[in-house]
């Protein structure tokens, strides 16, 4: 029988690269941009993570690494989008495939072997720092200045404009932040997910989830998190659905299932009456 | 710079990231344009390429039609796994011939494609989010059913489909050709069609005077789903003949996406595209052997898609431009 307290690590550490990628797209979707990139950023980010770890030795050098490689191929999206005008849409989707194929080409050159783990227990830093990213988060959008500029250009470029705020600066700052958290994510999930082992494949979709995960939250932070955290438990009780006899392939449905349910119910009761805070999801 | 000219550059752009990355691997950048010249001058690689090219394109051309109308749907690539293994069924597990599976295939990838679409037009569900889930739903389904009712011999594994009843290279590019100008022309020439397309780029107008959301959204949802299913129809018939349990889906849809931009959103576009993506993916092949991962071909498309997208939507920001 699976016992309660591994269930509940488990769910945690799930709900570490969910929280991580979906706050720093949030932030970013309050500023009026929307990244569909995220899944291709984990991805080079697992893949990064695993190479980097076996070659330093250190999984907390390999998350910075792989934060750095995300962030560098977010440039792929902040360019061609926030600079030339490139619709954010295709360019989220074109970054998703590059990052995916990106990954298998840095992947296969681990040739399977282990990075060194981490143990993805509550106690590991990164648990921590994923509460204070989204308590600092909270902070920065709704009590300080930058927040308040941030929300009122996702409402209006235009305001912001004519405010004289350097729109692009602050959208690719925030682009490129979020992408830095993604590929964060990604290597979480090898390191501490998947003991260090790097597979094609192995973001499983993650990334998509946090785009959705963002919606469920309500673009705030705190929101996220929770979302993060009631994702991660649905997650961890695969293996509790497994041990009651439920088909593997039925049991990896589960969460798909659930989080187009929980859109369905969130745009069913909130859609019609409370418009999304960012305009970026608004469509006419 | 023309719109033509865009998506040359945007091709020239991405071939020039493969080569430099082709610079890092083992075989040096050149392999590429020599592999590409192999492909195209061995008869036997060409018919490859076109067996490979017809699902790319035939869901290239729907998703085309569906993204003009301003639904983003990427679930091209689990309605084609579903549909593909529809037709599986007919074939070798009912033993129907003629055109029973290929309605098995247009149905399941119509009812499949057809469910993002409701989500959007009674719930307001973002279509992306909501494609994307249900290609990893079909691919447990399909992981599901491999593993279980469908299981033949000690493996996990579907039954094949015969060498008889594998589609001949020019009737599967014979099909893939009529359903991008059968589109093209719908879009063109149809009321129903013109609507589409003001609804992507003017909704107001076509609410106004032309159709309903809803029904503009489910039709584009249709459609793109029943190409997506022709499509699978002709990946199990053109080469996959069968299933095992997959960790990730086999790509074919996602390439049909990228092919219906790199297409700048016309049938006939992505039936050029899609040409072009598995000429790419044929050379890949090629180079596998010299160490030279498949995913590299991806690499390129994917960056000349955003190449193309660059140099010729400036300014558009939209979910519909």
């Amino acid at each position: 029988m699976v016992e309660l307290a591994s269930l509940v690590t488990a769910a945690l550490a799930n709900a570490v690269p969910l929280a991580l990628a979906g706050i720093g797209e949030a932030l970013l979707e309050r500023s009026g941009r929307v990244n569909l990139g995220v899944e291709g950023l984990m991805a080079i980010g697992a893949a990064v993570g695993v190479l980097a770890g076996i070659h330093l030795g250190s999984p907390y050098l390999a998350l910075l690494g792989s934060g750095i490689a995300a962030a560098m191929l977010s440039l792929l999206y902040v360019v061609p989008v926030i600079l030339m005008g490139a619709d954010q849409i295709v360019a989220g989707l074109a970054l998703f495939f590059a990052g995916t194929a990106l990954a298998d080409l840095v992947g296969s050159a681990t040739g399977g072997a282990p990075a060194p783990p981490l143990d993805g227990s509550p106690r590991d830093p990164i648990a921590a720092s994923t509460l204070a990213l989204a308590a600092g988060a909270m902070v920065l959008l709704y009590r300080s200045w930058l927040g308040v500029e941030i929300r009122a250009m996702g409402e209006s470029e235009e305001y912001a404009v004519a405010r004289g705020l350097r729109v692009p600066l602050i959208q690719g700052g925030l682009a490129v932040a979020a992408a830095f958290l993604a590929g964060v994510a990604g290597a979480y999930m090898a390191l501490a997910l998947h003991n260090g082992r790097w597979y094609s494949g192995i973001t499983a979709g993650w990334g998509w989830i946090a785009l959705g995960l963002v919606i469920l939250g309500y673009w705030s932070p705190a929101g996220v998190l929770l979302a993060s955290l009631l994702t991660g438990a649905l997650l961890a009780s695969r293996t509790l659905l497994a041990a009651y006899g439920v088909n593997e392939a039925l049991a990896d449905m589960a969460p798909y299932l659930a989080v187009l349910a929980a859109l369905l119910a969130m745009s069913l009761v909130a859609g019609r009456r409370v418009r999304p805070p960012a305009m970026v999801w608004r469509r006419e | 710079m023309g719109r033509l000219g865009a998506v040359a550059a945007g091709i020239a752009l991405g071939l020039l990231a493969g080569m430099i990355g082709l610079l890092v691997t083992q075989p040096g950048p050149l392999a590429l344009p020599r592999s590409l010249a192999a492909v195209i001058t061995s008869p036997g690689l060409l018919e490859n390429v076109v067996r490979l090219a017809a699902p790319i394109a035939v869901a290239g051309s729907g998703l085309a039609l569906a993204y003009r109308a301003g639904f983003i749907t990427i679930g091209s690539e689990g309605q084609m796994l579903l549909a593909s293994l529809a037709s599986l069924y007919v074939i070798s597990y009912l033993g129907v011939g003629g055109p029973g599976p290929l309605l098995a295939a247009l149905s399941v990838g119509a009812l499949w494609g057809l469910i993002p679409g409701l989500l959007r037009a009674y719930a307001g569900v973002n279509e992306v989010l909501s494609s994307l889930m249900l290609n990893y739903i079909a691919l447990s389904t399909v992981n599901y059913l491999v593993s279980t009712s469908l299981r033949e011999g000690a493996f996990t594994q579907t039954r094949f489909i015969g060498e008889d009843k594998v589609l001949a290279a020019p009737l599967a590019l014979g099909i893939a050709v009529l359903a991008a100008v059968g589109m093209e022309s719908f879009l063109r020439y149809t009321m129903p069609g013109a609507a589409m397309q003001a609804y992507g780029t003017a909704p107001r107008m076509a609410r106004t005077y032309l159709s309903t959301d809803r029904r503009i959204i489910l039709q584009a949802a249709l459609a793109s789903g029943a190409a997506s299913g022709l499509a699978g129809f002709l990946m199990l018939t053109g080469f996959q003949r069968g299933f095992t349990a997959m960790s990730v889906t086999p790509g074919y849809g996602y390439m049909g996406v990228l092919a219906a931009w790199l297409g700048l959103k016309s049938p006939i576009g992505a039936l050029g595209a899609a040409l072009l993506f598995s000429t790419l993916a044929t050379a890949g092949f090629l180079l596998q052997p010299q160490g030279v991962p498949g995913s590299m071909a991806l690499l390129v498309q994917a960056l000349a898609v955003l190449g193309t997208v660059t140099l010729v939507s400036r300014g558009g920001r939209g979910w519909s431009s």
